[in-house]
C-alpha cells in the first residue's frame, strides 16, 4: 500500500514537473500567484510571531545552548537515513556511504545520535531531501507557492516533503507497536518542528528588520536557493555564478 | 563544412571566454578577500576595543572594501535608468550608509569563526571573479560564502557575497523592485524607507 503511496506520488511529481515552466525565470514569473500567496505569507507571519516563535523563546528559556546541540544532533541523527536514501536515489555512492556510516557510528558512539562523533572522524553532515533527488533528476520546479502554517515552496519541493514524510524512520520504527506508535511519531514530529523554529527563528527576525519587502526577500532567497539544485541530464553551470553581474539586464522584469 | 564553421565559432568563442577570464588576476582577488576578511576578524571582531571603535573600524574597512556605488545601482535594476540624478545622489547615500551598518552587525556574527579558503571560480562578468570560501559552523554544516570580486583600474572591490547559494545583491534587486512595483511611491517611497531604517539603525 505504502509503495502504491510512493509511486503514486512520484509519478504525480512527475507530470507536474513535466507540465512546469522552466527554471530560468525572473522572481515575479516564478510566482504566478502572487496575490494569493502574499496574503498566506501575512498569516504565516502573524502564525510565526504568535504561536510558533513564543514556543521555540519558551524552549530557550528551559533549556541551555548544550541541550539544544543535543537535541538538533538526535534530530539530525534519526533523519540521517532519510539524506542516506534520498544520496542512493540521486546516485551519490560515496555520500551515501558517508550518511550511512554517520548513522552507525552517531547512534551507537554518539549514544543514539546525541553527539555527532562521525564529524569529529571526518565525515561531516550533508543533508538532502526528496526534493533534491527531484531536482537532480531534472524534474522542474513549479510555480512558486506559499502554504499556510508550513511557508515557502514549490510544486516540487512540497512533493519532495511529503515523500520524504513517507520515509520517516520513527514511523517505520514503530509501526508494529500500537502502544507508542502515535506517541512517538507525534512526540518526535513536537521536536523536530521545535528545533527547527529555534535555528530559523532570528534569521528570520534579521530578514524582517532588514527587508523593505520581506515576501520578496525571502522569495528571492528561496528561487535563488532551489535554482541551484543540479540537474544530471543538462549541463548547466552554477547559475548564481554565470548570470551577467550588470546594469542593463532585465533580470526583474 | 558546416561541421568546421561550427567548430570554428565554438573555438572563437571559447578563447573569447578566456579572454575575459584572463584579464583578471584571480591570485591577487583571493589575496585581498583574504586580507579584508583577516582584518575583520583579527582586528575588529576579535581585538579587545570599546563597540563604538569597532564600529568605526568597520565603516572604514567595509566604505573601502564594498563597491557600494556600483551595488546600488545594480539592485535598483532598470528603475536606476528612470531615476533623476537627486533620487540616484539619495539612493546612493542612503544605501551606502545604511549598508555599512548592516553589514558591521553581520560581520559580528563571525565571531570566534574563520573563513577556509577553496580557490577561486572565474565569472562570465568581465573583470569579476568569485573567492570561494567555507565557515565552518559550531554545529552542523559548514557555510559555503561566495565572494563577487570586481577589478577596476587595479583596485579590487567586493561586489556582491553569495551565502548558501544566495545572492545578497539578486536578493535586494529582487526586494526593492517588488517595493517599487507595488508602491504608488516608487522610488521615493523606497528612499524614505530606506532612510527610516538607517534612522533607527543609527540610534541602536
Amino acid at each position: 500500500m505504502h509503495n502504491n503511496i510512493k509511486i503514486m506520488v512520484l509519478g504525480t511529481a512527475l507530470l507536474l514537473g513535466a507540465c512546469a515552466t522552466n527554471i530560468h525565470r525572473s522572481d515575479a514569473n516564478a510566482d504566478p500567484y502572487e496575490n494569493v500567496n502574499r496574503k498566506i505569507f501575512a498569516f504565516n507571519d502573524a502564525v510565526y510571531e504568535n504561536i510558533y516563535f513564543p514556543i521555540a523563546r519558551g524552549y530557550r528559556k528551559i533549556t541551555t545552548p548544550t541541550i539544544r546541540d543535543r537535541v538538533s544532533n538526535f534530530v539530525a541523527n534519526i533523519e540521517e537515513p532519510i539524506t542516506a536514501a534520498n544520496y542512493l536515489l540521486q546516485l551519490k555512492p560515496k555520500e551515501t556511504g558517508i550518511s550511512v556510516a554517520r548513522f552507525a557510528v552517531n547512534s551507537t558512539l554518539g549514544l543514539g545520535g546525541l553527539f555527532d562523533v562521525a564529524t569529529g572522524w571526518g565525515m561531516g553532515l550533508e543533508r538532502t531531501n526528496m526534493n533534491t533527488t527531484l531536482a537532480s533528476w531534472c524534474v522542474a520546479d513549479g510555480p512558486y507557492m506559499v502554504v499556510p502554517f508550513v511557508g515557502p515552496g514549490n510544486v516540487r519541493s512540497f512533493t519532495g516533503m511529503v515523500a520524504d514524510t513517507a520515509f520517516d524512520p520513527v514511523y517505520w520504527a514503530t509501526r508494529h507497536d500500537a502502544n507508542i506508535h502515535d506517541k512517538a511519531t507525534y512526540g518526535f514530529a513536537a521536536v523536530k518542528y521545535t528545533d527547527k523554529i529555534n535555528s530559523l527563528m532570528d534569521l528570520y527576525a534579521g530578514f524582517k528588520e532588514d527587508s523593505v519587502d520581506l515576501y520578496a526577500t525571502l522569495r528571492s532567497a528561496y528561487l535563488q536557493n532551489q535554482r541551484k539544485l543540479g540537474c544530471r541530464f543538462a549541463n548547466e553551470q552554477d547559475e548564481v555564478a554565470h548570470f551577467d553581474f550588470d546594469f542593463d539586464e532585465d533580470m526583474d522584469e | 563544412m558546416k561541421k568546421f564553421l561550427a567548430v570554428s565559432i565554438f573555438a572563437l568563442a571559447g578563447i573569447f571566454c578566456i579572454k575575459a577570464y584572463a584579464d583578471m588576476d584571480s591570485v591577487a582577488a583571493e589575496k585581498f578577500i583574504k586580507d579584508t576578511t583577516a582584518e575583520g576578524v583579527e582586528q575588529i571582531i576579535n581585538a579587545d576595543i570599546p563597540q563604538a571603535e569597532k564600529d568605526k573600524r568597520f565603516h572604514k574597512l567595509l566604505d573601502g572594501a564594498l563597491d557600494l556605488d556600483f551595488i546600488g545601482q545594480f539592485v535598483l535594476g532598470r528603475n536606476w535608468k528612470t531615476a533623476t540624478p537627486q533620487q540616484r545622489d539619495q539612493f546612493i547615500t542612503t544605501y551606502r550608509d545604511l549598508n555599512i551598518l548592516t553589514w558591521s552587525k553581520r560581520f559580528n556574527e563571525f565571531e570566534g569563526k574563520n573563513f577556509v579558503f577553496k580557490g577561486t571560480t572565474p565569472s562570465t562578468s568581465k573583470g569579476q571573479v568569485f573567492v570561494n570560501t567555507v565557515v565552518p559552523m559550531d554545529q552542523g554544516e559548514p557555510a559555503k560564502v561566495l565572494w563577487r570580486v570586481r577589478e577596476k583600474n587595479g583596485t579590487y572591490k567586493i561586489v556582491d557575497i553569495v551565502i548558501e547559494g544566495v545572492s545578497l545583491a539578486q536578493a535586494s534587486r529582487s526586494e526593492y523592485t517588488a517595493f517599487i512595483k507595488n508602491n504608488p511611491g516608487g522610488l521615493d517611497a523606497l528612499i524614505s524607507d530606506l532612510k527610516e531604517k538607517l534612522r533607527k539603525a543609527q540610534a541602536k
